[in-house]
């Protein structure tokens, strides 16, 4: 009976193993396998350039079959905003305790396109959320202060205030030129 | 590219609606508007629709408030979320903006003693524990409800929105629907309005006879 028992538990073992395939895992191709970000990275964002366009001030180079070079350099303080503003995608309603809105994903990308597109002389604004779910954009130093509002419909409410005069209104914005009237309230 | 508004309008509208409360005798009943509106998200809206230019500053709100909002009285803003300050730790005009939607918490100094700061305080804390209390913004009731938009519009309401646990609670509302970029203005006008919003640290506020309350249920 043991024997009986031990021959037919063989059998099915084996059985079982002729006809099982092997473990399903997706081929992974070599250009996404060099894309791992490397561990001793100097900046909080690197950039990979093929080495045909890459300067001859690029330092590091890449291991395996594919050569990449990085360009070490600091995020900008446009990129530090832009990142801070990203993060109120994370909030949820009530962030503040008081019952406000949830954070509008259109106006944050609104207000993301603003900053990118702000002009290196212009001071770096404080990303600011209000109970309405809208971002807002606001500088006060230096006898300026600016209130700028992202609507997430495509137009921008803003109030300035700059050496005493005060101007208002409301403003299409098309994410890709910034309406001359602010870059001259703002840039003075 | 600036928007054409239409002030003429809205002074029109205004001024109908308030000829019409006159020769009608339309009243209003200001603490069922508070009662219905309580959960509202847009509960600023529903009391402009239903008591528009501050009508309900002139009665009381509440069954449990003490009486209406006198002009000579010091209100004090609590602030709670982190979100309100920038990296140096300067508080923004954000810190204003329920004005538009729920109403801007408020306590009525005068009124309130630390067992309604205490009950406020904790409230919050209930409602989301990821809120701490940063401090306190103080300003005078007078000068907020001065605070004009387009140079003769009052822009805020203060009324005495109190509850059971605590009387002394208070609410800044807008006064009528404006246009966005007013309300930039408003946040302005009430950030100067709160002492150019210089904050009062928990431990300082009522010589820390809150904040000691607080810190020993931790």
């Amino acid at each position: 009976m043991n024997t009986f028992v031990t021959a037919s538990t063989v059998a099915k073992v084996l059985l079982a193993l002729s006809v099982t395939q092997a473990p399903t895992v997706a081929h992974i191709n070599d250009p996404l396998l060099q894309q791992v970000r490397p561990n001793n990275r100097n900046t909080s964002r690197t950039m990979f350039v093929p080495t045909s366009v890459a300067s001859a001030t690029s330092a590091t180079t890449v291991a395996n079959d594919y050569s990449y070079e990085f360009i070490n350099r600091t995020t900008t303080p446009q990129e530090n905003i832009i990142g801070e503003i990203r993060q109120f995608n994370l909030l949820d309603a009530n962030w503040d305790g008081e019952g406000a809105f949830k954070p509008k994903s259109t106006s944050i990308k609104e207000a993301v396109s603003f900053v990118r597109i702000l002009d290196d002389k212009i001071a770096i604004p404080d990303p600011m959320l209000l109970a309405s779910g809208n971002t807002a954009l606001y500088w006060n130093e230096g006898g300026l202060y600016a209130d700028i509002e992202f609507l997430g419909d495509g137009r921008i409410a803003y109030f300035i205030k700059s050496n005493g005069d005060k101007h208002k209104g409301i403003l299409t914005f098309d994410s890709e030129k910034m309406p001359a009237v602010l870059q001259t309230l703002i840039g003075v | 590219m600036t928007q054409k508004k239409c002030p003429l309008c809205s002074k029109l509208s205004s001024g109908f609606r308030k000829l019409y409360r006159r020769f009608f005798g339309v009243d209003v009943d200001c603490q069922d508007i508070n009662r219905r509106t309580l959960d509202d998200s847009q509960r600023v809206s529903g009391i402009i629709a239903d008591a528009p230019d501050c009508v309900c500053e002139k009665f009381r709100m509440s069954e449990h408030s003490p009486g209406v909002v006198e002009n000579s009285e010091f209100l004090a803003r609590f602030v709670f979320s982190p979100m309100h300050f920038n990296r140096n730790g300067k508080l923004k005009p954000s810190v204003f903006s329920h004005v538009q939607t729920r109403g801007c918490s408020i306590q009525r100094e005068s009124i309130a003693n630390n067992d309604h700061a205490f009950a406020m305080v904790q409230e919050v804390f209930n409602s989301n524990s990821d809120t701490a209390w940063q401090g306190v913004l103080f300003g005078q009731c007078g000068d907020v409800r001065s605070i004009m938009v387009n140079g003769n519009r009052r822009s805020i309401c203060i009324y005495d929105t109190a509850d059971q646990e605590n009387p002394a609670h208070g609410e800044m509302c807008q006064s009528e629907h404006f246009e966005e970029d007013d309300f930039a203005e408003i946040r302005h006008d009430l950030f100067v309005a709160f002492a150019n919003s210089n904050l009062t640290p928990p431990p300082e506020y009522r010589g820390g006879a809150v904040w000691n309350r607080l810190t020993s249920h931790i």
